[in-house]
């Protein structure tokens, strides 16, 4: 009786719930994918999170990179400026990623990042991930390897682009 | 627009004296709270694995503590009997000590008046040097009540020291929660990368001098212990703490170990092998132990680690020649964080204007 009661009582009083919620979340964010239980909680430990306010600006076009950003809750607009024009890039919700080009150079920001909507945000610094990745390589790995295809969509999503404009011309 | 800015940086530069003399005026009442916060950096990475895979942090702490604490008094119970034992042997020596010692001044003071009989005449016989043992020990023993009420002042760091750590750790993420709550948001990344460059600077560096210093003292404690040494868990444990500070082990710890052993009467033999191993732990220590469990270094230039070691020690005494390289190791990263900001912000009014 004891013997089975007491492994539970001991897991429920160390259990941290925020931990087990904020892990099923990253679960779903594509650069996390693969990474067990474990190799994803240390990569959360190396995470800072923050709450933003609308109206709130994340960074500048011309700044330079050194922070991915992952959004938990509320909505970001990324936009770029030419002249005295503005252009929305686009609006992210929830779950979405974006300034990882930082994570392979440390290289000026293409776009500016606006908060539209009251959330919070989870960021990861380019030499700590480089720091998380020597020590763990198997954790470097698999990050590495769905960067690579994360770029490989958007190359593949460039050149159809490209091919439906000169259709177009 | 430029006007403003001088002025904010004169308000920071101002600000900045202000703190660090504050800071320098408040260094004894700071040492235990920097001792304290210096433990649970030497743990964190102990219980971030257990965070990691889905713990309370408050409660493996306080797991975490009860053991340490079960530790602690298991090794106390070890060491701290044979330091009681040679502290009481090195009391019932030291009359012995101080004989030789007077006997050996004599002799310098007869060599030199034998000397001086040529040159000053009867004048020589007045010849002695400034320097009398017995004296000098009784002048310690009459400072010594002195000296314990200090000790019982720091005595209750044994209470701060566990206090602020088991606060730091259980309570750490909370803190730097805050802290980037309030940086303005375009400063979030700034602060992120500061707090990183000191993490990698520094982490390496006292989780790995801590271990450091275990394995030195451990490895001299052994070694004298073997040449038959009276006293070895004493100097081993002063080798080991001692080598928190840049060059100051095989030195101090060398120097009182061959002293004493001359004083215990050990043969010739024997002195030329405490020196041997001081110098193998020495070797091992910069061959072995700091490439592997060092690792990484603070990364700062001989002359700029020499500068702050003796700055350390003006400020601090013994305690500033522990803190004096880390805190020359913040100093670097806070200077290269702000030019690297100011850098980026001329490059920013650059592509304004273009």
């Amino acid at each position: 009786m004891i013997a089975r009661w007491l492994p539970r009582w001991v897991w429920r009083w160390f259990r941290n719930d925020h931990h087990w919620e904020a892990l099923s979340f990253f679960r779903g964010v594509p650069i996390f994918q693969g990474l067990t239980s474990r190799q994803l909680g240390r990569v959360m430990m190396a995470m800072q999170r923050r709450p933003y306010h609308a109206g709130e600006i994340l960074f500048e076009e011309g700044q330079t990179g050194r922070a991915v950003f992952i959004l938990k809750s509320g909505k970001v607009e990324l936009s770029r400026t030419s002249g005295h024009t503005r252009r929305v890039l686009g609006v992210l919700t929830p779950g979405q990623m974006f300034g990882e080009m930082a994570l392979l150079e440390q290289m000026q920001r293409t776009a500016s990042a606006t908060v539209l909507e009251d959330g919070e945000i989870y960021l990861l610094y380019t030499a700590t991930l480089d720091n998380l990745i020597h020590q763990y390589p198997n954790i470097g790995v698999v990050l590495l390897r769905n960067m690579a295809v994360m770029l490989s969509a958007l190359l593949r999503r460039t050149n159809k682009e490209l091919d439906q404009r000169a259709r177009a011309a | 627009m430029n006007e403003i800015k001088f002025w904010r940086g004169v308000v920071s530069l101002l600000a900045l004296g202000l703190i660090i003399a504050f800071l320098i005026a408040v260094w004894k009442v700071l040492v235990p709270f920097l001792l304290g916060f210096a433990v649970a950096y030497l743990i964190s990475p102990l219980v971030d694995r257990f965070v990691a895979i889905g713990l309370r942090r408050d409660r493996t702490v306080i797991v975490l503590y009860l053991l340490l604490l079960g530790a602690t008094v298991g090794v106390g119970s070890i060491v701290v009997p044979s330091f009681y034992r040679e502290a009481h042997a090195l009391a019932d020596e030291i009359p012995k000590y101080t004989a030789a010692l007077d006997l050996a001044v004599e002799r310098v003071n007869d060599i030199g008046r034998e000397s001086l009989r040529h040159v000053l005449g009867p004048r020589a016989a007045s010849f002695s040097l400034p320097f009398r043992p017995e004296q000098s020990v009784d002048s310690l023993v009459k400072r010594l009540p002195g000296n314990l009420l200090e000790f019982a002042h720091t005595g209750f760091w044994i209470f701060i020291i566990p206090f602020v750590s088991f606060f730091a750790l259980s309570q750490s993420r909370q803190w730097i929660d805050t802290l980037f709550a309030w940086v303005p948001a375009q400063k979030v990344e700034s602060l992120l990368g500061f707090l990183a460059e000191i993490n990698a600077a520094l982490g390496g560096y006292i989780r790995g001098q801590a271990l450091d210093a275990i394995c030195v003292g451990l490895l001299t404690m052994a070694g004298l212990a073997l040449l038959g040494f009276n006293g070895a868990v004493m100097v081993g444990c002063l080798t080991g703490f001692l080598n928190l500070v840049p060059f100051m082990a095989p030195l101090v710890g060398g120097s009182i170990a061959l002293l004493a052993g001359y004083f215990q009467g050990l043969g010739f033999p024997t002195l030329v092998g405490i020196f041997l191993v001081f110098v193998l732990v020495r070797l091992m220590d910069d061959f072995v132990l700091t490439p592997f469990v060092v690792g990484g270094s603070v990364q700062l230039h001989p002359i700029a680690m020499m500068f702050a070691i003796l700055a350390g020690f003006h400020v601090g005494g013994f305690l500033g020649l522990v803190f004096a390289v880390p805190a020359a190791a913040i100093i670097k990263v806070i200077a290269a964080t702000a030019l690297s900001d100011r850098r980026e912000t001329f490059v920013m009014e650059d592509r304004h204007l273009i």
